[in-house]
């Protein structure tokens, strides 16, 4: 019965001590590849482009690590702020046109409340589907978290073993000016394309998912 | 009830009282969709630990709160 339990104990530190050392190794291949890239931790771009945040995710595994957490470019959000913007000013702009002078005091004050609060929910809505739209890419998988509205969230994972090439798409005035564009990444699962839209710095992104797959592969073939 | 009671009932809706009953029942849904964000910001803030949460929290709450006072607002003040 001793036996036993010293048996299982010493199995249970021999997976302890083989968790470290995939750990460390971890730890070690990834400051490599950051170092290959040029990067190291920083928080960019309002947060659109962090290298290894210090930040959880659901389903974050013990051993796994945040390498690079991604957001659309916050120039992309341009169109709804100057939306917010000019929802802010047009009850001032409608009513002094005086269209609204027939209607008692009290109606436009609650109507302007009304209207702004709309402002206020719209604005944090789309606030929200950004920031909490993230593209991670850790290291051992890829996570793609996407809010299409206010009911539906999609995660969708690929393990870094699992991924073809990963690709990259830029182009147009905008996209070449503030550094953006399409990151997508093919898998062989049914669901085949995981992809970040209008990404900070694709390139560096490619680059490091390639990297971080390749040196799981050369892992995989030292039978590791 | 007769013809003539009828007419009397009628003749006390005005339009402004009708556009506030509208008013109310509107904000009414509006909060019922502002709890539904509260929600829904619990289930966004969960996917990814941040320290913006806790301020994206409080937004939807006090979204909340507002909606509801604006119920309170529109039935006393119109």
């Amino acid at each position: 019965m001793v036996e036993v339990y010293s048996s299982s104990a010493s199995t249970g530190s021999a997976k302890s001590a083989e968790s470290v050392s995939r750990k460390d190794w971890w730890k070690k291949v990834v400051d490599e590849v950051l170092e290959k890239v040029g990067e190291e931790p920083r928080r960019a771009m309002m947060g659109a482009f962090c290298v290894r945040p210090d930040q959880k995710f659901m389903t974050q595994q013990e051993d796994e690590e945040i390498v690079l957490l991604l957001r659309a470019h916050p120039i992309t959000n341009i169109g709804w702020v100057l939306l917010v913007i000019l929802m802010l000013v047009l009850p001032s702009v409608i009513l002094g046109t005086g269209v609204f002078a027939a209607v008692p005091g009290k109606f436009i004050l609650v109507g302007k409340l009304v209207w702004y609060l709309v402002t206020l929910m719209y604005a944090m809505e789309r606030f929200m589907f950004w920031y909490y739209s993230v593209f991670i890419v850790t290291n051992e998988r890829i996570v793609d978290i996407d809010f299409d509205n206010l009911m539906y969230r999609q995660i969708t994972y690929a393990n870094l073993n699992h991924i073809e090439e990963p690709e990259e798409t830029t182009g147009g005035f905008l996209r070449s000016m503030f550094q953006y564009g399409d990151v997508s990444v093919t898998t062989a699962s049914e669901k085949p394309t995981l992809e970040a839209n209008a990404v900070p710095y694709p390139d560096k992104v490619v680059d490091i998912i390639s990297r971080l797959a390749e040196e799981l592969e050369k892992r995989r073939e030292r039978g590791e | 009830m007769n013809q003539i009671d009828l007419i009397d009932l009628i003749s006390k809706f005005t339009l402004f009282g009708v556009v506030k009953w509208m008013c109310v029942v509107g904000l009414l849904m509006y909060t019922v969709f502002a709890v539904v964000i509260v929600r829904q910001v619990g289930v966004m803030t969960e996917a990814v630990e941040d320290d913006v949460n806790g301020i994206i929290s409080l937004f939807a709450w006090v979204h909340l709160l507002l909606a509801i006072a604006l119920v309170i607002l529109a039935i006393a003040v119109l």
